[in-house]
């Protein structure tokens, strides 16, 4: 006796399953400019490598012992292929109760998130729903409350220590969404087509009296451009996706892996001649720092993470010699390459993460110091600083300085882990101090500025006295500085780095004993 | 459309003229944060309305520049 009939009707449910939430539904959603569920899956992993779980799930409805109708979970996962490399996906059917968490059954969303902890892959949210709580409406059938709970919270916790998390926001998000969207390595929102709020525009009415719309209370300008709460900004759906993969394939499919080696593509000893022009002169003009990484990494291989939060500091990842590393470079054009609060909390996160995932970094410094000012200091700079310090003092991961220019106080000094070897590189453009120079006067001469009768001849001749000894080769004669650099030899020194950086990243392997917060 | 500053600072000088027709891109003011010179630019071709500041003047992050007529 053949078990076909009920193949037959397992089939069966996997095609309703394909219907989502009805016709009407899935109409409003494209509509509105939006993909389904099911369309994103398949936008996201290789083609045709999707293998779902769950998909007979639903609220069905009998009559008699006859299915009359059932209605899909709101809740689509599975495994694929990114680049050939496997991950989890999970995505909210919006199409199915709008997503709402309340509408789930039974555990199907944490069995992604179990999925990803047990059997060590990346795991890529694509959440497009409410909150836990979903609808007040839930309490018409359940005729009480509850306290809150966070479902699966120890999993998306210890996640963040143990494999890639990735959050794609793909429309209106909040309350246990949007922590889902935040409890990530890096995420990603569609500009004009996704929002993230902690509560949505009518909750905000009755609770502060703002009326704003979605969008000015949450759309990517917000989080994507100034709460940093979301990394990357995207300009449609399929970019999203793009940006998803490309993320991925810098990261190792988890901590116990070193991260993936690309067929290298480059030559590993080019020498570019803009280098050695690029950094201009007079201190006070800005050059492009981008053009820099560019031109010393692998060519085209550099991706821009957190573009907009904290500009003063750009963070990203490359390539060299087809190894993909973790780089950070200060850009003189936002507030001169100062760390501030938002770049200091970028720095956090992106420190953690290189060294979560064993990621050797590069870091080109041109940073004049913490932020100054009353501003600077009601938003916490210091504290804010002083733990992206922390981070830097707590990873393990190989790191290489570039002292492209400035280097001054407290901040300066965060350029490496000062205490140990603390490779580096200077370029004869470096200016370093433990504060810069023309400030310095004002503090020190304080009292003779004030006694002079031509204070502004005074300070003039001081700055020339000690624009005399800022040489960076006045510092190289003290060994203060260890290695002076032509910088069209940055590359070939950096391939002969990140070798010798991945003969140690097999050795440091496993989970880091401070794990990581997002 | 205003153009707003990216931080704080002071103006170190005014590259056109208020009234001057600009291309998306092009560079309307210099700004000076943390020693550094920052050129502003302008977001969309059209006229430079108004300068909100003048030479010298100290400006916060997110004080309008100048005033961009499209």
């Amino acid at each position: 006796m053949s078990w076909e009939k009920e193949v037959e009707e397992i089939r069966r449910r996997e095609e309703i399953a394909k219907g989502m939430g009805g016709p009407d539904n899935i109409k409003r959603q494209h509509d509105g400019g939006k993909l389904t569920v099911r369309e994103r899956v398949a936008k996201l992993l290789d083609p045709g490598t999707f293998h779902e779980y769950g998909a007979l799930a639903g609220a069905p409805k009998y009559e008699g012992q006859t299915l009359a109708s059932i209605m899909p979970a709101n809740f689509v996962g599975g495994t694929g292929r990114i680049n050939g490399r496997r991950v989890v996906v999970g995505g909210d059917d919006f199409t199915v109760r709008g997503g709402a968490a309340d509408a789930s059954i039974g555990n199907k969303q944490g069995y992604a998130e179990l999925i990803a902890h047990e059997l060590r892959m990346p795991i890529v949210r694509l959440v497009d729903g409410t909150g836990g709580g979903g609808s007040v409406r839930t309490f018409e059938t359940t005729r009480r409350t509850y306290v809150p709970a966070n479902p699966a919270f120890d999993v998306l916790v210890k996640l963040m220590a143990e494999v890639p998390v990735v959050a794609g926001c793909m429309g209106s998000v909040a309350g246990l969404g949007a922590a889902r969207v935040a409890a990530s390595h890096f995420s990603v929102m569609v500009r004009g087509s996704s929002q993230l709020f902690v509560a949505g525009p009518p909750v905000v009415k009755w609770g502060v009296g703002e009326d704003l719309t979605k969008e000015e209370l949450g759309g990517s300008e917000i989080h994507a451009h100034e709460s940093g709460a979301v990394d990357n900004e995207a300009e449609t759906e399929e970019d999203a996706f793009q940006q998803i993969r490309k993320f991925l394939s810098y990261l190792p499919q988890s901590v116990w892996q070193a991260p993936p080696r690309a067929t290298p593509d480059d030559d590993p000893g080019r020498r570019e001649e803009e280098l050695i022009s690029i950094v201009p002169h007079n201190r006070r003009h800005g050059y492009d720092a981008r053009r820099i990484v560019e031109l010393v990494m692998d060519r085209d291989s550099f991706f821009e993470m957190t573009p907009y939060f904290g500009p003063s500091l750009i963070t990203g990842f490359a390539r060299l010699d087809g190894y993909p590393i973790g780089v950070m470079a200060n850009d003189p054009y936002n507030i001169g390459g100062s760390l501030d609060g938002p770049a200091s909390d970028k720095m956090v996160k992106f420190v953690d993460l290189c060294d979560t995932f064993h990621l050797p970094v590069v870091n080109f410094v041109d940073q004049p110091g913490f932020l100054i000012g009353r501003e600077a200091e009601m938003s916490g700079t210091i504290k804010r600083g002083v733990r992206a310090l922390y981070a830097l003092f707590q990873a393990t991961t190989p790191w290489v300085a570039i002292m492209v220019r400035k280097a001054f106080g407290v901040a300066g000094a965060g350029h490496g882990i000062t205490t140990g070897l603390n490779l580096r590189y200077a370029w004869p453009s470096a200016d370093w101090g433990s504060l810069p120079i023309e400030g310095g006067i004002e503090a020190a001469y304080k009292r003779d500025l004030a006694a002079s009768s031509d204070p502004e001849k005074l300070r003039r001749e001081l700055e020339d006295k000690f624009n005399a000894v800022r040489s960076p080769i006045r510092t190289a004669e003290a060994f203060g500085i260890e290695e002076i650099i032509d910088p069209r030899d940055t590359r070939p020194l950096l391939v002969e780095w990140v070798h010798q950086a991945y003969e140690i990243v097999p050795t440091q392997l496993g989970i880091r004993s401070r794990t990581m917060r997002p | 459309m205003d153009i707003k500053s990216p931080a704080v600072g002071k103006v170190l000088r005014l590259t056109v003229e208020a009234g001057a027709q600009v291309g998306r891109g092009d560079e309307v003011m210099v700004i000076e944060s943390m020693k550094v010179e920052i050129p502003i630019k302008s977001p969309a071709a059209g006229r430079v309305k108004e300068f909100k500041f003048k030479i010298g003047d100290q400006i916060q992050r997110h004080s309008v520049l100048a005033v961009i007529e499209s």
